[in-house]
């Protein structure tokens, strides 16, 4: 059954569902992205690998 | 968990002091050091021995056999310690928690080193599936399923204990790597095992063929990729003091890429007899993924701006902004050699090596160096012994690189342009392949050269570490931090064992107040369900691609005339897998006027459907194979292998002497058949338990008949006869097949 089904769905159909699921994930990732974060929430994030000195480790040695 | 419960305790104070594991980081970092120097000594030596033949040295360190090595080793060895390591320092850090069990860590260590050590034994002993970035047999390749896991379980527990709610992007690249790989792996080496180390893969011909570069590619994209992006992400800021470049530039980054990646393995198979669509399908996707690569890179370099300065004091900016560079290189590279038209120029030439070689030893190398050079003071708590010897490893490194890929980019365009090269009348200006591997042998020396300068540099960066080793104190303190007790995560110690039942209101209001924060700040603190998209996000393209290969017959049309492997054919077979003859001989005729005038008819995907694993190759040093059945007699083939100098005076392939010696071993062959007879291959139950004796008849024959060509006696115990019988087959059928159509026209 699934292989008579996949077989008289046409092979080019599977690289179009593909690539419209792309195109709809990629522009809900950049509306969200460019428009539907918090200015703040993002400069946090940016800074986070820079937050915390640590004790033994600091940055004398670097 | 111990960790866990102790810092609990602290709880009631709201500060939590938090003690990183570092000593697991100190030893990935000196493995990926130790590693590092011997596999990129094995590439030496491959460098060498294609230059200089004489350098492949007896049956166990030939090129065949020692080029997995070098492979697994840089791969899996050198960049899985480093990622490995850039993991365990990072999440700690990041998500503000020591890893989740020191025991698991540890057992990680442990493990992945005994699988490479076990890789460096199997390999050259000839222990091999073949399958490039997969030639680990189904042993060890559990025991890798195994450490893997644990490493999961690690890592995902400590994201559950994580003390910061929403996770930064280098941990989404972590989360990519370790469901990407756990589903490549398991889903590449789905085999049946016929003996304690050898296994035939359940897909055949044109589906192993895809499965297998859905999964070389995507070793580069999740092993060699993602985790170096979260490298970069959390160690360029850290490196250049400044945050990353553009957050949101990440988010789009990492969710283009997961999903295109994955897409992209079929265009390692163009012109091959991988079904048109496949193939189109895999070059357009590798097309786009140019974008979101170079949407990294960027992010990556201008992390810098205003920073720019430091790059003149600082190696360890040097090494990360050549690195990035490197993958910017590659990645517009790779979309390049992945359109049809390049693609057949490019394919089976050096310049794919020279092509991986630009990302693994400038972005992988050295932005794993680069993460070294910035790891060794904090990790060993004393300053790094020579900034200046770091500044030499990395001008040594840089010009090595230069020479290797410039040495690779020429040897490749000029053997294919050779290849496809005809005279005046039409026919072949170099017939004779030997002819296109002789021009290339001053390319070689300078690759060798390349590749011994970048070994330099390693070895600088060891003396570099052994030195601040030697001078850091003697009890090293794992590095603390206070951190304030997360309110959002765990319940306060005075809370009531039993919470009131939460209202809807109170749900909903939750649900608003996420929603606001945007859909993927929501997703950003929810790893599961994180995990949960990334894992569709690269399983659409996976499936897309495979599911229909595999349900579509119309894919594979049936030949008539093949037929399965005889016994002492496929004990040939697994001679020509065991001495790795398909690191240098391809077989498969691409449908090119130069390949078929060169070689015979082109390759058929019906022919492949007993071909377990399948043996197209991706390089060629030597000519292909698809057609060599019958080309010469036996005779031909016993010199060739005897020292091939005999039959082509010019060539540079190793002898096989041994062959003519070593007694042929069928102890076990109708297991193989018995497994093969398992995955569909129409083997008779006569066939099966008279398999030894069928195969002695067959071997009695062919000896006879290379006694009668004027060769030596008594052959027909040794392995050569199986490898000529082997050898003798390929083509045989899709000719038998034209040789009936013809007789039905005419009759």
């Amino acid at each position: 059954m699934t292989r008579e089904l996949m077989q008289t769905a046409g092979l080019e159909g599977f690289a179009e569902f593909g690539i419209v699921v792309f195109v709809l994930a990629f522009a809900m990732i950049l509306t969200n992205a460019f428009f539907g974060m918090k200015k703040d929430d993002v400069e946090r994030m940016r800074h986070l690998p820079l937050e915390g000195e640590e004790e033994h480790a600091g940055s004398e040695y670097a | 968990m111990a960790t866990v419960e102790t810092e609990n305790q602290e709880r009631s104070s709201g500060v939590e002091r938090v003690v990183f594991d570092d000593r697991v980081v100190r030893w990935f970092v000196i493995a990926t050091v130790v590693w590092g120097f011997i596999g990129m000594a094995a590439g030496a030596l491959l460098a060498l021995q294609l230059a200089f033949w004489p350098a492949n040295m007896g049956e166990y360190l030939t090129f065949g056999r020692l080029r997995p090595l070098h492979t697994n080793a840089v791969i899996f060895a050198f960049a899985g310690n480093a990622i490995f390591a850039a993991i365990y320092y990072s999440t700690q850090r990041l998500l503000q928690t020591r890893m989740f069990s020191d025991l698991m860590s540890r057992l990680h260590f442990f493990g992945w080193q005994a699988i490479i050590a076990s890789a460096a034994i199997t390999l050259p002993m000839g222990f091999t599936q073949t399958k490039e970035y997969a030639e680990l047999e189904w042993p060890i390749d559990i025991a890798i399923t195994v450490v893997w896991v644990i490493f999961a379980v690690n890592f995902f527990m400590t994201l559950r204990y994580r003390r910061t709610k929403h996770m930064y992007v280098a941990i989404w690249f972590y989360i990519a790597t370790i469901v990407t790989v756990a589903i490549l792996h398991i889903f590449n080496n789905l085999v049946v095992p016929v003996a304690a180390l050898k296994s035939y893969p359940i897909y055949a011909g044109v589906h192993d063929a895809l499965v297998q570069w859905w999964y070389g590619h995507n070793a580069v994209a999740f092993f060699l990729t993602t985790p170096f992006l979260g490298l970069m992400y959390y160690f360029m800021p850290k490196a250049a003091e400044r945050p990353v470049f553009s957050y949101k530039l990440s988010i789009v980054h990492f969710w283009s890429l997961v999903f295109i990646y994955i897409w992209a393995g079929p265009h390692h198979l163009h012109y091959t007899a991988l079904p048109e669509w496949a193939s189109t399908l895999g070059m357009v996707f590798s097309i786009m993924l140019w974008m979101p690569s170079w949407g990294g890179m960027i992010n990556g370099l201008l992390t810098l701006r205003g920073a720019w300065d430091k790059l003149r004091t600082s190696p360890i900016l040097k090494f990360f902004v050549v690195g990035i560079t490197f993958y910017g290189m590659a990645t517009f590279e790779g979309p390049m050699l992945s359109i049809k038209a390049v693609n057949s120029l490019s394919h089976y030439t050096d310049w794919t090596i020279g092509h991986v070689h630009a990302g693994a030893l400038g972005w992988n190398g050295f932005m794993a160096f680069g993460m070294i050079y910035w790891l060794i003071p904090r990790l060993w708590q004393t300053e790094l012994y020579s900034q200046k010897l770091a500044n030499a490893h990395f001008w040594v490194g840089t010009i090595g690189i230069i020479l290797y890929v410039v040495a690779m980019w020429s040897a490749g365009i000029t053997q294919g342009l050779m290849w496809r090269a005809f005279d005046e009348t039409g026919r072949l200006m170099y017939p004779d392949f030997i002819e296109t591997v002789i021009q290339l042998m001053p390319m070689y020396w300078v690759r060798l050269i390349g590749g011994l300068l970048y070994i330099a540099g390693v070895i600088l960066c060891a003396y570099n570490l052994i030195a601040t080793i030697m001078r850091a104190p003697k009890n090293l303190q794992d590095p603390s931090i206070e951190v304030p007790t997360p309110t959002w995560r765990l319940r306060s110690p005075d809370a009531p064992s039993q919470p009131m039942p939460r209202r809807y209101d109170d749900l909903l209001s939750d649900l608003d107040v996420r929603i606001r924060e945007g859909w993927h700040r929501m997703l950003e603190g929810w790893p599961l369900v994180f995990t949960v998209l990334t894992t569709i996000a690269v399983a659409i393209g996976g499936a897309a691609e495979i599911i229909p290969l595999m349900l579509v017959d119309s894919n594979v049309p049936t030949i008539e005339t093949v037929k399965p492997y005889t016994p002492l054919e496929l004990e040939g077979r697994d001679i020509y897998i065991k001495e790795g003859c398909v690191s240098c001989h391809s077989q498969m005729v691409r449908p090119m006027r130069d390949e078929i005038e060169r070689y015979g008819d082109y390759s058929k995907p019906g022919e492949g459907i007993y071909d377990r694993p399948f043996l197209w190759g991706s390089k060629r040093t030597g000519p292909d194979l698809a057609r060599v059945g019958g080309k010469y007699p036996h005779l031909w083939h016993v010199r060739h292998m005897k020292d091939p100098r005999l039959t082509s005076p010019k060539s540079v392939m190793p002898p096989y002497p041994w062959l003519l010696e070593k007694e042929l071993d069928l102890d076990g062959l109708d297991d193989k058949l018995e497994g093969l007879a398992m995955l569909g291959t129409p083997y008779s139950i006569e066939t099966i338990d008279g398999a030894e004796s069928i195969a002695r008849e067959q071997a009695k024959q062919i000896a006879k008949e290379i006694q009668d060509q004027g060769g030596p006696a008594g052959l027909e115990d040794k392995e050569i006869t199986a490898l000529v019988a082997y050898l003798q087959r390929l083509g045989h059928d899709l000719a038998e097949a034209k040789k009936i159509k013809r007789k039905r026209w005419n009759p």
